[in-house]
């Protein structure tokens, strides 16, 4: 909480007087040391549950460093269960399918022995109750953004989904959510002979931006009008119907706080007002040296889910037409997905499950 | 007798400058007896029956004699009964004195007649002459306004001594009787001499007039001023407005801070970063005092602009060592602004209208020649600004600030003097139309000037300074709140100057404090907030100091200073305070108890000695040697986790677990003038050490932080360098050239691994910038024209880069080298400036300037930082920021009337 009143801060200073950012050419610095890097997560929809271990890359180009191979992987509970992961042929290690689901108020533990001796733990961390989605809800809304091109200002109209949830007891909540779309796309020319599919579906999901939020510090756990997504009236996705899955994760306070210095850290834009950076450390620790910096962070944590659809019909008028006006497919030469959906990159003739 | 006949002229020449002492010579009575005597048996007689001296001129008395009996009468009436029916008059003067007058004629030949005699003013009187040396003293002041100079220098030729005025525009001179050629200077004024005989302990005060461009002939003077190699101070500069305003500026916006920054030993962390860095010292080491009220925040705009109105201001001195026992309280700095006195002798106005802001000064005489009042204000329209910005939220933003000084002046008469400052600033700035910031600094100051004797004055002074932030986000949301902070010091101090004798300045005096912080409060806004309001303890302390320090010139050659300063601090109730754990880090989880301090109830005290000693050995009359030695204590500490300050930082008082900030530091210097002290130059060196520097653990949240000691870490700070300085003050060419070679370093150590920084070495504070060259130049091409030029050189400040990465989620994320291990590009620039002065007519009301000024010349797109971008890929790509990486020309319009 204190921390959204100097994020934007951060972001005032290096543009108020027109600053100018350029790549930086970072030479050859690279670290003799290869840290220990743990990714992995326990919930309460059961298992396979997957732990990445890698060590850090010495690049900056390459996120991937080297796999810890040969190591023994575990997760404990409190009441003595354990449940081991085994690694897998693209280096994670993953534990049986049949694997119990995690219960809330237990507490879990992740243990890593490697062949040398070496053993990390990460700090015993209690589950989170799950916490429902109460609703999800979408409104038009206008934007505007700044043109890549001449820096002129740019609107664009399209639907806002935001979200409701909480507990509504006096117990601060944690967030995170995550969201995977679908949408459906009609094939708009038809061969003579007519063999395309008619409709296709079209998903996409978030990548790259970290939605957290926390009700610490609030006088009830209440989450209202929470933005996930905003999807533009120019794109395809609402010209027939829409789906978004959100998926929201319970955290520990722990791991909010994790998130939130990677969210800070994602939005440095190198302002002097930005804390002065620093190595993100999470729950793991080494047991056998206490110099050793391991990085990565054991997620204990509920999840729930929610589907929301937006229909054609569902979008108000203002604010211009629907979709791109399929603009190529009018052309004199049409490319080959205008003939039938499934050619259209990354599109599939049925469904995902969530899809009513 | 041609001493007498000197005596005589320099009487009724500069008759004017004496202030007449009370005892009446008239009531002086006379008896004796002449038959046709020589004039000069009267003189003799009326000599020796009393302690009487007559000034004259041999000549004109020869031809009278005199019959004339008296018996018991009146001085006076036996003086008119001799001289009735002579063309001579007489004229009381002072206690004793008889000067003869001749017919006005008479006197204008003889003056012709003795047109290469020199004029002498004398001082005091030849009867209490005592072989001691006598004391002159008075005040210096500008003869336009009337108001008082600081620091304008006198100099005694014959002595190759000299001395300067004090705060309140008033010197004391001791000389051994005899005659004189006194010198004085100030920059700015013209210079003003004066031929003196000094009898006995006198007053003379001097009026200086500015020397405007009309007036300004471009002579190299024989002699500057030579505070620079004959001052016992060492390690400070003063900085003249006039001086400062010739400096090229940004968006021509004449900035005391950005000057001050380019002095040697200061730096400062980036472009447009608030507040600056002494001798290797933290921002929130540096003491702001402008009339006395310390200023907690001295930037607009975070940083950009300085907080101070030129035209309001009248100078400003940094003290970067060798800091005098009176300042107290921060550890690396002091810098002392004075504002203008004002004019008491007619309205005055001064201002400019800029691209961001505009101002105006006001000075008006209340009392002709005793009371002034100066009223300054500045507002900016700086909006334009954000609109060009590529940032949509930042368009969509606003910003404004303003701020006010006033100071009145009241001089009851020689002895007391009353002064009233007050100053106010404040910035407003709105993110993207939801976060607001706002923030400003609130002071006021009396100040009592008392003279008790021409020896002792005596000064009382009241300040309260109070500065405090808000932060709304006002976007209608469950999350909708308003934070606020505030940070007020009071303080009461008594100061005495003995003026002993020729070697030996006392000064003591005793401060008393009252801090009262509110680190923190929450509220929610509107009626959907569910924030819960919040209210962090309040934090209060009092502090006594109380010091003494002595100037003793031990001889022409060698002058000490030495001196103590100690200071006594509470923390003080009401107030909660958690007990933690023994033997582990603190930390949340590590508290083991709470204990309740009741109203002022003492929670934490410290207290402790703060020597100050420097030594000026004189090598000749353009060279000296100078050593301190100085221990600073602060008690109130910036807590800052970010490269620049914020004006979100909060200040935290001392308390059970944050001691007082320790600083020690030793320099040297050899201090040289040549060119009959045209050019000045000096180099020093300088060792400082800091116990209990404040740092923050990684990744520490310090806002509405309920235990912020368990995220604060203790630090040693030690720092080092040489500083060597050039300068010419005279001609048409002036300006200074300064290059620093210094490091600043830190560690933070602890038998914790958790609690330490890159293993419990020394790493390179954040500003921590080895070389360092300025150059300040100014050339007067024509009496209206002058061209200005900055340039800047430093090496890039240290950063923290990546040595690697990783991913974790769908996050790839730097792995960081330790703290500070890398730099980023040296940093350069060159700025220029014209400014064309109005018409050369000597009166006239309007008085007007234009200044073009074009800011980073060459467009250097000097690095701000380096980050890091997970770009759409994944991998991470570094990039640099830059920031006014292009020319940026200005326009400014200055008037006076």
């Amino acid at each position: 909480m204190p921390r959204t009143y100097v994020r934007y801060l951060a972001l005032i200073l290096p543009f108020v007087l027109f600053s100018c950012i350029d790549p930086y050419p970072l030479g050859d610095i690279t670290g003799d040391k290869q840290l220990l890097v743990v990714d992995g997560m326990i919930t309460n929809q059961g298992g396979p549950y997957k732990v990445s271990l890698r060590y850090t890359s010495a690049s900056l180009k390459s996120y991937e460093g080297d796999k810890v191979t040969e190591a023994t992987v575990s997760i404990t509970d409190d009441l003595g269960h354990e449940v081991a992961l085994y690694p897998n042929e693209s280096g994670e290690y993953v534990s049986d399918a049949a694997a119990p689901q995690g219960e809330a108020a237990s507490t879990y533990q992740l243990h890593i022995a490697l062949p040398d001796g070496r053993r990390y733990v990460s700090q015993p961390e209690q589950m989170p109750a799950a916490v429902p989605i109460d609703s999800i809800y979408a409104q038009l809304k206008r934007r505007t953004f700044l043109s890549g091109f001449d820096q002129s200002e740019q609107e664009e109209w399209g639907m806002q989904i935001y979200l409701n949830t909480g507990t509504q007891t006096n117990r601060a909540g944690f967030y995170r959510w995550n969201w995977e779309d679908v949408y459906q796309i009609a094939t708009p020319l038809s061969l003579p002979f007519g063999s395309g599919n008619p409709v296709c579906w079209i998903t996409s999901r978030q990548l790259h931006y970290l939605n957290i939020a926390s009700t610490l510090g609030f006088s009830g756990d209440v989450v209202n009008r929470r933005p996930i997504l905003f999807v533009s009236k120019k794109t395809k996705k609402l010209v027939l119907k829409y789906a978004v899955l959100v998926k929201q994760y319970s955290l520990t306070r722990s791991a909010y706080d994790y998130w939130e210095k990677v969210e800070a850290q994602q939005e440095n834009t190198g302002s002097v007002f930005a804390p002065q950076p620093a190595q993100l450390l999470g729950n793991l620790y080494s047991e056998t040296d206490s110099e050793e910096v391991v990085l990565g962070y054991f997620q204990v944590c509920s999840v729930t889910e929610k589907v929301f659809f937006i229909e054609r019909k569902d979008v108000p008028s203002e604010g211009g037409p629907i979709g791109d006006g399929d603009a190529e497919c009018n052309s004199d030469d049409p490319p080959v997905y205008c003939y039938d959906c499934a050619l259209w990159p990354g599109a599939k003739t049925v469904p995902p499950i969530y899809w009513k | 007798m041609p001493f007498r006949l000197k005596l005589l002229y320099t009487t009724l020449l500069l008759l004017v400058n004496f202030s007449l002492c009370a005892q009446d010579i008239s009531n002086l009575r006379f008896t004796g007896s002449y038959q046709n005597q020589p004039l000069a048996d009267f003189i003799q007689d009326v000599e020796q029956q009393h302690p009487v001296h007559f000034f004259y001129r041999e000549e004109w008395i020869q031809p009278v004699r005199i019959t004339e009996q008296f018996q018991d009468v009146p001085l006076q009436r036996a003086l008119q009964q001799v001289f009735q029916g002579t063309d001579i008059s007489f004229i009381f003067y002072a206690e004793h004195d008889v000067v003869l007058v001749k017919s006005p004629a008479a006197i204008q030949v003889a003056i012709d007649a003795q047109n290469n005699l020199e004029k002498f003013t004398i001082i005091g009187d030849s009867l209490n002459m005592s072989g001691l040396p006598a004391k002159l003293s008075g005040y210096v002041r500008d003869g336009q306004t009337g108001e008082s100079m600081v620091g304008a220098s006198l100099f005694v030729e014959e002595l190759q001594q000299g001395t300067s005025t004090n705060v309140n525009g008033f010197y004391t001179l001791p000389l051994p009787s005899g005659s004189y050629h006194l010198r004085i200077n100030s920059v700015g004024y013209e210079p003003e001499a004066r031929n003196i005989r000094i009898l006995s302990d006198g007053s003379l005060s001097i009026d200086m007039f500015a020397s405007t461009a009309r007036l300004e002939e471009i002579v190299i003077a024989d002699k500057a001023e030579d505070v620079n190699v004959s001052g016992p101070q060492m390690s400070a500069t003063r900085l003249d407005m006039q001086k400062i305003k010739k400096m090229p500026a940004f968006l021509g916006e004449t900035d005391l801070i950005k000057s001050i920054e380019m002095l040697p030993g200061v730096s400062v962390a980036g472009e447009g970063a608030a507040g600056y860095n002494v001798r290797g010292g933290d921002v929130g080491q540096n003491l702001v005092l402008l009339d006395g009220i310390p200023v907690f925040n001295p930037s607009h705009l975070f940083g950009f602009f300085s907080a101070f109105n030129s035209d309001a201001l009248q100078d400003a001195t940094l003290y970067k060592g060798g800091i005098p026992a009176q300042y107290g309280g921060r550890i690396s700095s002091v810098l002392d602004v004075k504002m203008k006195e004002g004019n008491m002798r007619k309205v005055q106005g001064s201002g400019g209208l800029g691209l961001v802001s505009s101002r105006l000064t006001l000075e008006v005489p209340v009392v002709k020649d005793k009371s002034s009042l100066v009223i300054g204000g500045r507002t900016t329209y700086s909006d334009w600004i954000l609109h060009r910005v590529r940032d949509i939220q930042l368009r969509n933003s606003k910003a404004s600030f303003y701020d006010v000084n006033a100071r009145f002046h009241y001089r009851f008469n020689e002895k007391h003097a009353l002064a009233v400052s007050g100053y106010m600033s404040h910035d407003n700035f709105v993110y993207a139309g939801e976060n607001a910031y706002a923030y400003g600094n609130q002071g006021v100051a009396a100040h009592w000037n008392y003279l008790i004797t021409p020896k002792l004055m005596s000064s009382l002074s009241g300040t309260y300074s109070r500065f405090n932030y808000e932060v709304r986000s006002d976007e209608d949301s469950t999350s909708a709140s308003r934070l606020n902070a505030a940070f007020a010091i009071s303080k009461l101090s008594w100061g005495l100057t003995w003026f002993r004798s020729n070697r030996h300045q006392w000064d003591a005096g005793i401060d008393l404090s009252y801090y009262q912080f509110q680190p923190g409060q929450r509220v929610p806004l509107g009626a959907n907030s569910l924030v819960i309001p919040e209210t962090l303890q309040q934090e209060q302390s009092v502090e006594t100091a109380g010091y003494i320090n002595d100037a003793f010139t031990i001889s022409p050659k060698l002058t000490l200073t030495y001196g103590l300063r100690y200071s006594w601090y509470a923390n003080v109730g009401p107030s909660d305070v958690f007990l933690y754990q023994d033997g582990v880090p603190q930390r949340i989880s590590s508290i083991v108890d709470t204990v309740r301090y009741g109203q002022g109830e003492k929670i934490a005290a410290y207290h402790g000695p703060e020597p100050r000693v420097s030594v000026k050995y004189g090598i000749n009359n353009y060279s000296s040697v100078k050593a301190s030695y100085n221990r600073m204590r602060q008690n109130m500490h910036l807590i800052s986790n970010t490269t620049a300050i914020t004006p979100t930082d909060i200040w935290k008082l001392s308390d059970r677990y944050i001691r007082p900030q320790i600083g020690d530091q030793v320099a040297l210097g050899y201090f040289r003038n040549s060119f009959g002290n045209a050019i000045e130059s000096s180099i020093e060196v300088y060792y400082k050490e800091i116990q209990n520097l404040v740092e923050y653990k990684n990744g520490a949240s310090l806002l509405m932080n309920k235990t912020l000691e368990a995220d604060l870490l203790n630090a040693f700070g030690r720092s080092y360098g040489v500083e060597l300085f050039v300068a010419k003050n005279i001609g048409r060419l002036t300006g200074w050239l300064a290059y620093t070679y210094s490091r600043s370093l830190r560690r933070v150590d602890s038998k914790y691994q958790q609690e330490q920084i890159n293993a419990g070495k020394f790493y390179p504070a954040g500003f921590d910038k080895p070389h360092d060259l300025t150059v300040v130049g100014n050339y007067q091409f024509t009496r209206r024209v002058r061209l200005g030029v900055n340039f800047t050189y430093s090496s890039g400040r240290p950063i923290t880069l990546p040595i690697g990465s990783y991913q974790v989620g769908n996050f790839t994320l730097p792995s960081f080298s330790e703290r500070n291990q890398y730099r980023i590009p040296a940093y350069h620039r060159l700025d220029l400036s014209m400014s064309v002065d109005g018409n050369l007519k000597k009166k006239k009301k309007w008085d007007s300037s234009w200044t073009f000024a074009i800011y980073n010349f060459y467009g250097r797109n000097n690095p701000y930082s380096v980050f890091f971008v997970n770009d759409s890929g994944r991998a991470l790509s570094a990039y640099k920021l830059s920031i006014l990486g292009r020319p940026f020309p200005s326009i400014t319009y200055n008037f006076k009337f």
